[in-house]
């Protein structure tokens, strides 16, 4: 078993000034992105072409006798093309699966053998999708891929119809609230409580250098991408950098994170209220718990309710989130942490936004440029946030 | 001539709208997902087509005084001076007026002017004086604050600003912010 990289680079001393200083794995990704622009524009695949790259996959694992059914793309996803399809056996068994293929660009630059080492390190304890079939290095699909079997449930109630992108704007009933609320918390204290010391999680590595690591891992890895996608360019985002460097906050308290633990990223059973899948690992990384905590708390997924209250993800408000993690997990809210975190996920998603998927819908690297085109005018949001949360600490 | 832009945008919407969308198959998500986009995207356009010469120049204007601000106030050791200096002359290579009026050139400048800003910046978190650092937080938050409601207010009609209710009329900033 290859276990979490505990020395990520013996040539490297700490240093909050160090821009180099990220997750290897997270490095790499990204110097792959670079080296890819050079191949232009991209085209979603075609149901043909999904088709014979599946029957690769699948062939290439050693099965044989099998034939694909029920191919069809899914909405959404303005990260990875996305297709279901069954795998029909000779003896005529068959299996829903789902295939998540990179497109060359991403809204996020991930990694598919991180997430199915998650799933598999995380079997049992929170509900998840299971790995069927792996391409991590695109080697068979072109592009890295991975194949789980499809989850039943849905996203948001079968009452509300409105059409968010991503999970937004989902609109949660009291009851809803009380029968999603606590699994909400205590699957992060699950994921949280985790000891991925020992588990197999060969590409994550770990920023065990110095108590700062896990804060600088992060303003290296969102500024280094913000630097290599920007557009148009923006002085409150240098102001944000500048901020986040001088206040990194320390932690000796290493957990795993989701990364996007948020409404629109679990499915429940429309009957019974019980969570089905967490989803959408992809930027799944080990950390400082704060982090989780404080993306969850973002404005963008927060909802004001019929009764004027805001709740954060729409299920609890603020205060309630932070008092039902304390007490599921034993931890204490350190609140300038909270803060930095708060301030890191503005900044990250307006890097994902303005930066990102700016970039990606001009160079037409991605399968919904439109998508992204569109994204990119929420991006102002996080500015006035970043420029608020700034100056509340001033 | 040919029609101008707006009448063009409102021809194409209503093809799109009257015929292409209805003609596409149900069962082709990524088609439907992207058609309903594109219709949103057209009718954004036209809806600021008419104000995009004002909103560049203003955008430009209000950077090329914060980064006036920001040269004055410069101080700090020699990162810091250098990348000031970088930035004065920036400034100083002003645009023609006979460039300014296109949107696209406008919106190159802001953003050589907005990249020598960020270096500043960037320079000034390893060397800049304490006094910098601080005033230079308050001048950015200051032009920051009002950019972005500029912003958010010019693209509330998308539906992704959650307080795009609260903001004031675009018109109303633009016109408020140049007394």
């Amino acid at each position: 078993m290859v276990k979490v990289t505990t020395q990520p680079s013996p040539t490297l001393e700490f240093s909050p000034s160090n821009t180099d200083d990220l997750e290897p794995r997270i490095a790499e990704l990204h110097d792959l992105k670079l080296r890819r622009r050079s191949l232009g524009s991209y085209q979603p695949l075609s149901e043909p072409a999904v088709r014979e790259k599946l029957q690769h996959l699948i062939e290439n694992s050693g099965i044989e006798g099998f034939s694909i059914g029920s191919l069809r793309r899914m909405a959404g996803g303005a990260s990875k093309e996305q297709f279901s399809f069954e795998i029909v056996r000779e003896n005529e068994t068959s299996e829903k699966l789902v295939l998540r293929i990179d497109p060359l660009e991403s809204i996020v630059e991930t990694c598919r053998f991180r997430e199915a080492e998650v799933f598999s390190a995380l079997h049992g304890r929170v509900p998840l999708p299971v790995t069927r079939f792996l391409d991590g290095d695109g080697s068979v699909l072109g592009q890295p891929g991975i194949v789980t079997n499809f989850v039943d449930g849905v996203a948001k109630p079968p009452t509300d119809t409105a059409r968010g992108v991503s999970g937004l704007g989902t609109d949660f009933s009291p009851e809803w609230r009380d029968r999603l609320s606590p699994q909400f918390v205590n699957n992060l204290a699950h994921i949280h409580a985790f000891d991925w010391r020992t588990a197999d999680l060969p590409h994550f590595q770990a920023p065990n250098r110095s108590p700062f690591q896990a804060a600088l891992w992060q303003v290296n890895w969102w500024s280094r991408v913000w630097k290599e996608d920007r557009i148009d360019d923006f002085p409150l985002m240098a102001l944000a950098e500048r901020w986040l460097r001088a206040r990194l906050p320390g932690t000796d308290d290493l957990v795993l994170l989701h990364g996007d633990y948020r409404t629109g990223n679990f499915l429940f059973d429309p009957s019974s209220g019980e969570f089905t899948a967490i989803l959408d690992w992809e930027l799944a990384h080990i950390g400082d718990f704060h982090e989780d905590l404080a993306w969850i708390l973002h404005r963008l997924f927060s909802a004001v309710g019929a009764d004027g209250t805001t709740r954060v993800c729409n299920l609890m408000t603020r205060e309630e989130l932070i008092e039902q993690y304390c007490a599921a997990t034993g931890r204490v809210v350190d609140a300038p942490t909270l803060r930095f975190y708060e301030v890191l996920s503005a900044y990250k998603l307006a890097v994902i936004n303005l930066g990102t998927g700016y970039s990606s819908a001009l160079r037409g690297t991605n399968h919904q440029d439109v998508l992204l085109a569109w994204l990119t005018q929420v991006g102002h949001t996080f500015l006035a946030e970043i420029a608020r949360l700034i100056e509340e600490d001033h | 001539m040919a029609p101008d832009t707006t009448t063009r945008l409102s021809g194409i919407v209503k093809a799109l709208e009257g015929v292409i969308i209805p003609a596409l198959s149900e069962a082709d998500s990524l088609a439907q997902e992207q058609a309903a986009i594109a219709l949103s995207h057209l009718r954004m356009m036209s809806q600021l087509s008419d104000s995009d010469v004002e909103y560049e120049q203003h955008c430009l204007r209000k950077i090329e005084s914060l980064a006036e601000d920001l040269v004055s106030s410069a101080s700090g050791q020699g990162f810091t001076r250098e990348r000031a200096e970088s930035l004065a002359r920036v400034l100083g290579s002003r645009g023609t007026e006979a460039t300014r009026p296109r949107p696209s050139a406008a919106k190159r400048r802001r953003n050589e002017i907005a990249r020598a800003i960020a270096s500043l910046v960037e320079a000034s978190g390893i060397d800049g004086d304490e006094s910098f650092v601080s005033t230079s937080q308050r001048l950015i938050l200051n032009h920051g604050k009002i950019q972005a409601d500029l912003d958010r207010s010019r693209y509330a009609a998308a539906g992704l600003d959650p307080e795009a209710g609260t903001l004031p009329q675009f018109e109303a900033l633009m016109s408020l912010d140049e007394d």
